[in-house]
């Protein structure tokens, strides 16, 4: 079942903030006249990236271990337009861990107008980079996840999951 | 759970809105196509076959009709390489008087083989308020003209969630 609340500008802010701040430039602006929907979506891989490369998953892992982390799938939600000259933040929130997926959460939040703009749900599975499967992840890598979601744990909101994405075990 | 994934020949026999080789710009640290790629190509072919029902940029320009995306899934099924000639294919899945559900898949035709697919949710737009509006009446013919069609396939759309018009 989906969660029908979404948590509020602030709530949100309760998160670790991937992107701080960013200034939409007129470039990214579309025929609509807001914020084309791609620039979501590359907002939210920055936001990605950074706590990717804050768990251990660098070019270094990739190189020296062989291992790495790929995406299977996405849900994607868009809550507001955003315009040139406002400022967004990007938020994350690690939902859950097996041994070889996260479940995670990206918030686009507008500080201009403390709105939720959009919400990426994604199931990341760990990989052996050299047969490309799926591969259990190194203790160490398992660790710092389980400390991404020790830092959520007092949150008093759900996250707005869609319901159908999930760890099977 | 989802329905089975059709094949790559009956996707190819969708109508095609973008089709491209994979530069070397776009692989990533991992030796694929980036994901942010994905969702780069599919909205290029977005633009290009909503305009066929009156939703494309010279629409949104003129202010004539509008469509606003507010959901989309996506399914990253295959590897996608630099040098892969890939294309995008659509198919309607329904529409109420505001909202369009529809799914395109990303093709590899080099390696002949489906590697992703979106699934999404557009509600039409009046484009003076900013709000949602029933479609014009033209666009709902062109809408009703395709999705005829598309309903009347043999194969059934891979839904993945409870999206849809409501």
């Amino acid at each position: 079942m989906r969660t029908g609340t979404l948590p509020t500008y602030h709530e949100v802010g309760e998160l670790p903030r991937e992107v701080t701040g960013f200034i939409v430039p007129a470039s990214f602006e579309d025929e609509n006249g807001h914020m084309n929907i791609r620039h979501y979506f590359d907002l939210a891989a920055r936001a990605i990236s950074s706590v990717f490369s804050r768990v251990g998953i660098t070019d270094e892992y990739r190189a020296t271990r062989g291992l790495g982390f790929f995406t299977a799938e996405h849900h994607l939600r868009y809550f507001s337009e955003i315009h040139v000259g406002e400022r967004i933040s990007a938020y994350f929130r690690v939902l859950e861990r097996s041994d070889k997926v996260v479940h995670a959460m990206v918030f686009l939040v507008n500080d201009t107008t403390h709105r939720l703009a959009f919400t990426l749900e994604l199931i990341a599975p760990h990989v052996d980079l050299g047969r490309r499967r799926t591969a259990p992840m190194p203790a160490d890598i398992a660790q710092a996840w389980d400390d991404e979601i020790a830092k959520t744990e007092q949150l008093s909101w759900d996250a707005p999951v869609c319901g159908s994405m999930g760890i099977r075990r | 759970m989802s329905a089975p994934l059709p094949t790559f020949e009956q996707v190819r026999a969708l109508p095609c809105a973008h089709e491209q080789v994979v530069p070397a710009h776009y692989a990533d640290a991992n030796g694929h196509m980036n994901i942010v790629r994905y969702m780069e190509l599919h909205n290029e072919a977005a633009w290009k076959h909503m305009g066929q029902f009156g939703l494309g940029e010279e629409h949104a320009r003129e202010g004539t009709a509008g469509s606003f995306e507010v959901e989309h899934h996506l399914r990253y099924l295959r590897e996608v390489h630099v040098g892969d000639l890939v294309a995008v294919h659509f198919r309607l899945i329904g529409r109420s008087d505001k909202a369009l559900h529809l799914m395109q898949f990303l093709v590899n035709v080099t390696r002949r083989e489906l590697s992703n697919t979106l699934e999404s949710l557009g509600l039409s737009v009046d484009m003076s308020t900013r709000r949602t509006a029933p479609f014009p009446d033209h666009v709902a013919a062109l809408i009703d003209a395709r999705l005829q069609g598309d309903q009347a396939l043999d194969w059934p759309v891979p839904l993945a969630t409870a999206m849809g018009p409501r």
